[in-house]
């Protein structure tokens, strides 16, 4: 069960005072956490290893930062997305083959999702989150292996929570015409 | 679309994750009670992208970069500390020595704190040649070996503290191979695969003028 916002202040008073054990407390706690996050984002488990010691990290120079506003892991998520754009967005490949789903784009069928995701519930579901866009790859992640609020997903992806529903929608919509695609081809 | 198919497909994603608050987990109970078929089509379709989004992660433990952590912390720590040296045993000595009116040479009386003076003052000054050595920077070279690419080539900000250089690069793991040069550029190695998160670092430092990639040392800088 994840700590409350209470316990982590209590660390973080502690780390702010240089006490080691504080932190590798804190750190094994949120370390799952923002590396399931960053590995999402980038597939390489050693950019996202980079990404779990840089965010801590961070936590370590400033533990004063965090004021018990808003729930400690959507804060320190915030800092890991921060971190991922800052680090790799450079590297980052663009996703426009997602395009080509667009052009088969059939919203009004009411059943075609489940069907399809039925169907090709493994390789074909993964897959084809995996082409969506940073964005609505992330907001995947923070709702359904987060479990995130719409406004603790807001937080963390810095919009609106109208912005959030909107990538829900498109997500959910490219990876359904993904998996259209999938199947047709499959005859 | 009506205003009710709307709000359920908009609070669907989250009564499927489950984070809904009482009033709007009690209205999706009933929607989903009056459109069965139409509401659990659409809250499977989220359900395969819950269940997938939930097995797409593999497991790691909660100790994964923690050594990396810590070694960067005590390195830090090592720095600070030699930022803020310690007063050597001579330094406290000539400290006491020239103490005001409660410590050192007020005690003695004038002639012979006047020549104890003259011994320690003597003894501070060469004390201090020997433990300190020469104090001086030179431009650095590199060794032929070191000087292989990609290196990057930094342009630190003329005001930027060594201290702040120095936790640059021990945050990225960096080594500086040659510089500065007479136009302030150093050049630093990286593992290769971490040239271009280095740049990109870098590049966002508060001390950094500029950073890019280069092939290779200069060949004036490389030490034959």
């Amino acid at each position: 069960m994840e700590f409350d916002n209470n316990k982590y202040l209590i660390l973080l008073n502690k780390i702010s005072a240089g006490d080691e054990a504080a932190f590798t407390e804190l750190y094994k706690e949120m370390s799952r956490k923002v590396y399931a996050f960053a590995l999402n984002r980038l597939h390489d488990p050693a950019q996202a290893e980079e990404i779990v010691v840089d965010t801590l990290h961070e936590v370590w120079k400033f533990p004063d930062r965090f004021r018990g506003e808003s729930k400690f892991s959507t804060w320190l998520l915030g800092i890991a997305r921060y971190k991922i754009l800052n680090t790799y967005r450079s590297a980052e490949p663009d996703h426009d083959d997602l395009q080509d789903f667009e052009q088969t784009l059939v919203s009004a069928d009411p059943d075609g999702f489940a069907l399809l995701a039925d169907k090709q519930r493994h390789a074909g579901v993964q897959d084809c989150m995996d082409k969506l866009s940073d964005e609505h790859r992330d907001c995947l992640h923070l709702v359904f292996y987060e479990g995130y609020t719409l406004g603790e997903v807001a937080e963390v992806q810095n919009v609106p929570e109208n912005t959030v529903k909107t990538r829900l929608f498109h997500a959910r919509q490219k990876v359904k015409n993904c998996l259209r695609n999938y199947l047709s081809r499959e005859g | 679309m009506n205003t009710e198919n709307l709000r359920f497909s908009e609070l669907a994603p989250w009564y499927v994750n489950g984070s809904l608050n009482a009033a709007d987990q009690a209205w999706m109970d009933a929607y989903v009670r009056n459109h069965a078929a139409e509401a659990q089509t659409e809250l499977s379709a989220w359900g395969s992208l819950q269940t997938q989004a939930k097995q797409s992660v593999a497991p790691a433990s909660a100790d994964i970069g923690l050594a990396k952590a810590l070694a960067r912390i005590h390195a830090q720590k090592a720095l600070r500390k030699s930022a803020n040296p310690q007063p050597s045993a001579l330094q406290r000595f000539s400290n006491w020595l020239f103490a005001g009116s409660n410590g050192g040479l007020a005690k003695f009386s004038p002639a012979l704190g006047m020549a104890l003076a003259v011994i320690a003052v003597q003894a501070v000054v060469i004390g201090k040649g020997v433990v300190s050595g020469p104090d001086y920077t030179q431009v650095r070279g590199a060794k032929k070996g070191l000087a292989d690419g990609p290196l990057l080539r930094v342009n630190i900000k003329s005001d930027a503290k060594e201290n702040q250089i120095r936790l640059l690069l021990i945050d990225s793991g960096a080594l500086i191979i040659a510089g500065p040069t007479h136009l302030g550029d150093y050049y630093i190695k990286v593992a290769a695969e971490r040239v271009e998160q280095t740049r990109s670092r870098f590049q966002t430092s508060e001390v950094v003028d500029a950073v890019s990639v280069v092939a290779s040392l200069p060949e004036e800088l490389v030490d034959q």
